[in-house]
């Protein structure tokens, strides 16, 4: 046999196998900081330096190197590391951190062959690899500091190092996503691991007659193979509604392509991909439902037995008297819009490690953003609570991993062989598994009176939820009560259904429905200012919900209420654009923080000074990339006495940490914060007298909130919806000879800004995903209701694509909570749309009523 | 470098390897070495060794005259930042390409490993459209023909 010797990390390393060299440097020589974000040569997460060029690693296999050095971050000398995590931490590049050790190869290959690159090749030197949460802007920042830093060869002080609310601090997690060695799940290697994966249905919809799992189970080296006969409890789980299978049982309905029908354990993933394909099905093939429009049909198939029809919601919002109201307006507007499914697209693919542990718990590592969610739905599963969750890094969420896609087959497996078993998806089966944005079709009329009040807007919105519920009823639901928009009026009536087909199921994403109906509302308001004959942005003004108003759900709104500050701080420069002659779009948006409509909603934190004299704080609330743990030690050190390094921030977890709900609704930051101050209280009055850490060794303090709110069509005058509402609005200038995106200005007001450097960081990593989600994102879908575009394919902007983006922090303190911190996560992404589509209309003209709009330079043609 | 040169760079890229009339058959799309190229380079940045046309990027600056004066029609200017990339430029299909070691015979691996869906086969030849490509090299790693090419030389020869 043949051996390959290569040098990696000035080391000469030798492996029998050729293999790629990502599977090498990772499951070899354990050099995690390498991730594996596609292994098709698409993410650029696995990018390594070889002979001074950046090279994606799951490229090039190891018969192919001989000779040549290969650098990855690790290797790295102390003095580059130390740049590099400065220059990152400083600029606020950092956020999930999944593609920033390839970024941060990227900033090295660049700057050893160009010291003082100018911004155009910083963006090419990026280019090839994606960033889905910071939409470069900051890695870009990023690249020029550490370039000035190896130049003088000095590294500066902080510039702000003082940890109360407001300060832009560097993110606790720099330092491990730079350096590399902050572990995801995908990075733990245990003793005895084997890997488990589910062998997936043939078709999406079709019974299920027989599974033969005899050839696969004779398999050397397979350690389990298990069909849904073999689950101890329920088989039917899900995030609210139970309707997602575990595993299709015999005689059972596949629902969709990613419906498991078998798991299998084996000792490593060669053995696992021969065992799956062992396994013999026989299937009785069934006409799937491919859209909303088969799905309603009269007398259409079922897309599940047990259900009566395909609607899995139906949400009817209702106040004051629209139709009439409509009537007597001046002027009245009807269009029909469509908005596509999205893939959120995080770089890290599903992944989660399970194992029994010491106490004989099934323990599972896992990257979703709610460890309890995953433990009470693999308890389910397991029928027991025997069960522990932690968090690891994770790579991006955004809404896309808040159902079990390998938590509960990890957990199952370890459960059946006793062993440790990681289950992690491909990015093939990523695409087609985890619950997408739902596409919508909605009919929208607005009424105004002659000077562009609104009068009234009644609509009818249809989604497509896909294979199972998911959130499809609760992100109906946003998307009918936000479809409103920010605006004061009293006349709403909408009626929304979400159907279920038999595509990839559809859920949770950044902006939860509001996405997809503040599109219609913000494009008939823009061309209702064109009927009235002022301007978009005096439209909006006109009608903009100010303290103390009441927004068409009957809510009063406080006086922390930003929206017109919001517009304002766009003023000038959108008249100047309009002056100049210059294509200029604006949309506006409100977005909930807190899950509201009545549903509990608690925050919990405990803090616990622990023998290390030091607070550690635990809240069982995922970071999934925002920066939560910054946010929690900086509300720590506003409302204590101590200072950052008195501070521990642990991982959510379900043993220590309470439960702080899903990270969802932009509602951490608000919600786990407001916990944490209360928390922060006791701690003070323990600490009364003058009493150290030392002193208060072994106690705990815990803070819990509950955020308050009356459910839907509550029977009070001014119901509650949600406790909090963000405000934003954007405003796109596009470069009238190019017909590109020129510049996006994007206000928010966040509240009081926790931290600003991190507020605009969401900003940025927001709005360039809708720049996508307007312009080029694609998920086509075939006619076996198959998604068939690869990862590289599907539109993610790239670094040298982005235009200017200014993000504006409007930091209106006001709410009583929380120090006045509302969530900033989603509504980032809301406006952009069609603040987009509207500048092109003024560009060429052109109405455009579905996403992505085309007729543009960005259009992805064949 | 001779005249000062907007980035992101451009230059002249010839899609031929000049490998082939190493047997008897020679392939009609090929270099010929004709040196017309280097004649109406006002740079000396293009030149003719070995029978096939040779460009030095950093003296390239892109304008073009070369592309117009190759009577084989296998030179264009593209952006140097695109390291992969298809340098051969027969169009004959499957066997008939067959003529030099190195000839794309259009079989379609690199369209099917592409993850941007950056490459396409068109008149039996690969064609990667450089404003997709996220320069991965995997079509580059996997052609059987070697046809593809890492111009840094590193995941190809
Ligand atoms: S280098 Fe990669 S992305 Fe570019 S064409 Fe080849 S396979 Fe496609
Ligand atoms: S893992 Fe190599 S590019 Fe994605
Ligand atoms: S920080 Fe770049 S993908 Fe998350």
């Amino acid at each position: 046999m043949a051996i390959y010797t290569l040098k990696v990390n000035k080391k000469e390393v030798t492996t029998e196998k050729k293999q790629s060299l990502l599977r090498f440097l990772r499951d070899d020589l354990h050099l995690t900081s390498v991730k594996d974000g596609c292994s098709q040569g698409a993410c650029g997460t696995c990018t390594v330096i070889i002979d001074g060029e950046t090279v994606k690693a799951c490229v090039p296999t190891t018969d192919r190197l001989a000779g040549k050095e290969i650098v990855t971050v690790e290797g790295l000398s102390e003095w580059e590391k130390k740049v590099f995590t400065y220059a990152y931490g400083e600029a606020g590049a950092v956020q999930c951190g999944f593609c920033i050790p390839g970024m941060v190869l990227c900033t090295k290959a660049l700057l050893d062959k160009n010291p003082a690159p100018s911004e155009e090749e910083i963006r090419y030197a990026l280019r090839n690899n994606y960033c889905r949460c910071t939409g470069y802007v900051k890695i870009i920042a990023a690249v020029k500091l550490a370039a000035k830093i190896l130049q003088e060869g000095v590294i500066p002080e902080k510039s702000c190092d003082d940890w109360k609310i407001g300060s832009r601090v560097h993110r606790l997690d720099v330092d491990e996503k730079v350096s590399g060695y902050g572990k995801y799940p995908d990075d733990f290697y245990l003793e005895g691991m084997c890997y488990g994966s589910a062998l997936r249905s043939r078709y999406p919809r079709a019974r299920v007659l027989s599974v033969d799992t005899r050839e696969a189970k004779a398999l050397p080296g397979v350690a389990a193979v298990l069909t849904a006969e073999d689950i101890p409890g329920k088989n039917k789980i899900g995030h609210l509604k139970h309707d997602q299978y575990t595993m299709i049982p015999i005689g059972g309905l596949t629902h969709y392509l990613g419906d498991a029908v078998a798991l299998v354990a084996a000792e490593d993933p060669e053995t696992l991909e021969k065992a799956k394909k062992l396994i013999k099905v026989e299937y009785e093939v069934l006409t799937p439902i491919h859209n909303i429009e088969e799905a309603k049909a009269p007398g259409a198939p079922k897309v599940f037995d047990e259900e009566e029809s395909n609607v899995l919601a139906h949400k009817h919002v209702s106040r004051g008297d629209a139709a009439g109201a409509i009537e007597k307006s001046a002027h009245v507007l009807t269009r029909h819009f469509e908005t596509p499914w999205t893939e959120h697209a995080f770089l890290e693919p599903e992944c989660a490690v399970a194992y029994r542990d010491t106490d004989g718990d099934i323990r599972i590592i896992s990257t979703d953003q709610s460890a309890y969610c995953t433990y009470h739905e693999c308890g389910m599963l397991l029928g027991t609570d025997k069960i522990k969750v932690e968090n690891a890094l994770v790579g991006g969420g955004f809404g896309g991993k808040e159902d079990m896609t390998v938590q509960h087959h990890a957990a199952l497996l370890a459960w059946h062989t006793g062993r440790p078993v990681k289950v992690r998806l491909t990015r093939e089966e990523s695409l087609l598994i985890h619950p997408k944005r739902h596409p919508f079709v909605m009919d929208v009329t607005m009424g105004c009176d002659k000077d562009g009040k609104i009068m009234g807007v009644k609509a009818k919105v249809e989604s497509d939820t896909g294979a199972f519920a998911s959130l499809g009823g609760p992100v109906l639901e946003r998307a009918c009560t936000h479809a409103a928009g920010p605006y004061a009026y009293e006349n709403f009536e909408i009626e929304g259904t979400a159907y279920y087909t038999n595509n990839p199921p559809a859920g949770a994403f950044r902006g939860f429905g509001v996405t997809q109906t503040c599109f219609a509302t913000e494009m008939l308001l823009n061309m209702m200012a064109d009927e009235v004959g002022i301007t978009p942005w005096e439209i909006r003004y006109r009608n903009a919900i100010r303290p103390w108003g009441v927004l068409p759900n009957g809510q009063i709104v406080d006086d922390s209420t930003g929206l017109l500050e919001t517009l304002e701080a766009v003023k000038e420069e959108y008249e100047k654009a309009l002056a100049e002659g210059k294509p200029v779009g604006i949309g506006c948006a409100m977005k909930n923080a807190g899950v509201g409509v009545g549903i509990p909603d608690w925050g919990r934190v405990r803090l616990i000074v622990e023998e290390d004299r030091k607070l550690h704080i635990y809240s069982g609330a995922s970071c999934i990339g925002q920066g939560l743990g910054t946010v929690l030690v900086q509300m720590v050190v506003t409302n204590t006495d101590l200072s950052r390094d008195d501070i521990v921030y642990e991982r959510s977890n379900t043993w220590i940490a309470p439960d702080s709900g899903t990270t969802s609704g932009s509602r951490q930051t608000l919600v786990t914060g407001e916990a944490c101050r209360r928390a922060c209280g006791k701690l003070m009055e323990a600490k009364a007298g003058g009493k150290t850490l030392e002193e208060l060794k072994g106690q705990e303090f815990y803070g819990e909130y509950l955020a308050k709110t009356d459910p839907l069509g509550a029977n009070v005058p001014n119901p509650v919806s949600h406790v909090a509402y963000g405000y934003a609005t954007q405003m796109c200038i596009l470069d009238k000879k190019t017909g590109k995106v020129e510049r996006l200005v994007a206000a928010h007001d966040v509240g009081k800004a926790v931290n600003p450097l991190s507020c605009e960081g969401q900003i940025e990593g927001g709005v360039v995903m809708s720049m996508g989600y307007a312009l080029q994102e694609r998920y086509p879908i075939d006619d076996n209701c198959k998604p068939i575009s690869k990862y590289g394919a599907i539109g993610l902007l790239r670094a040298h694509e982005i235009p200017e983006i200014k993000p504006i922090v409007i930091d209106k303190p006001g709410l009583k909570v929380a120090c006045g911190a509302i969530g900033i996560g989603e509504i980032t992404s809301i406006p952009t749309a069609p603040a987009i589509a509207d500048a092109y209309y003024r560009f060429d003209g052109k109405r455009r009523y579905c996403l992505p709009i085309e007729g543009t330079p960005y259009e992805r043609k064949g | 470098m001779a005249v000062k040169k907007r980035f992101p760079y451009r230059a002249a890229f010839t899609a031929c390897q000049g490998s082939c009339g190493e047997g008897e058959a020679v392939c009609r799309y090929r270099c010929l070495g004709c040196g017309k190229c280097e004649k109406v380079c006002k740079f000396s940045a293009i030149s003719v060794a070995g029978g096939k046309a040779l460009v030095d990027e950093e003296k390239c600056i892109g304008c073009g005259m070369c592309v117009k004066a190759c009577p084989q029609g296998i030179i264009r200017i593209h952006e140097c930042a695109n390291h992969i990339a298809v340098k051969c430029s027969n169009k004959d299909k499957g066997k008939e390409a067959l003529v030099c070691p190195v000839s794309c015979i259009g079989c379609g691996m690199c369209v099917r490993v592409c993850t941007a869906e950056a490459v396409k086969v068109v008149d039996h030849l690969a064609v990667i459209d450089e404003t997709r490509c996220l320069g991965c090299g995997m079509c580059a790693v996997k052609c059987p023909r070697h046809a593809i090419v890492d111009l840094r030389g590193i995941l190809t020869p």
